[in-house]
């Protein structure tokens, strides 16, 4: 793969991001009535029935949390691109973001698991979001490891 | 650690920097490295190269020095 190339997938990878970041500040805005109405649909995924208006409003705290965490991973991801674009994939800045965005998806899984009382599909969303987490965690300890073997091969005369 | 004399062994040769790198046959950048002590590791091919163009032993070029926190 060349450096073209490598360009094209890290503008094509800003893309999506930007997309997806647009795409959550638009969830940002309709997200009320989305909530309602899931909480209205609760009976049809065999959740607890009846959700106090309190559960409701809990609901929508968590949502507008997943939503400013996931926003923040977005960016983290961002600043990662820009450093791959640079060329500079093997320093301390790659595993300082990729540990971010891995603590965000932890993040994100604990918020879900708050929602297991009201949700149960909650769970298995933590457990996958979780394991997400969990890869980008061990991709980090990689980059860690190349990192440490560039600088002894970078300074071996 | 292990302390790189090689700025002593060039001037008791009078050689300059960039004469070593023509004569052994690595960049100056890598030199550089090698005579500040940044250096990690050192081929024996570069050291065979360096011992030839200095005219001495690889003991010449390396000393032992205990850690400060030792």
């Amino acid at each position: 793969m060349n450096k073209n190339q490598i360009q094209r997938t890290t503008v094509i990878s800003r893309v999506f991001a930007v997309v997806l970041l647009a795409a959550l500040v638009a969830l940002a805005c309709i997200l009320p009535p989305v909530v309602e109405s899931l909480c209205g649909t609760r009976d049809l995924l065999g959740d607890r029935a009846n959700m106090s208006r309190g559960g409701e409003i809990f609901v929508l705290v968590v949502a507008y949390c997943m939503l400013a965490v996931a926003a923040f991973a977005i960016v983290v991801l961002w600043r990662l691109l820009g450093v791959i674009s640079r060329g500079a994939v093997f320093s301390d800045t790659t595993h300082r973001l990729l540990n971010a965005v891995s603590l965000c998806c932890f993040g994100e899984g604990a918020l879900f698991l708050s929602l297991v009382y009201y949700f149960q599909l909650a769970l298995g969303a933590a457990v996958g979001i979780c394991f997400v987490g969990l890869c980008l965690l061990v991709v980090k300890n990689v980059i860690e490891e190349a990192c440490r073997i560039k600088a002894e091969n970078d300074f071996t005369v | 650690m292990i302390v790189i004399n090689l700025d002593v062994m060039m001037a008791k040769r009078k050689m300059s920097l960039g004469e070593l790198s023509d004569r052994v046959g690595i960049t100056l950048a890598n030199l550089s490295i090698l005579k500040n002590n940044h250096a990690k590791a050192i081929r024996f091919s570069t050291l065979d190269a360096l011992c030839k163009a200095l005219d001495c032993q690889p003991a010449d070029l390396f000393e032992f020095v205990p850690d400060p926190e030792d």
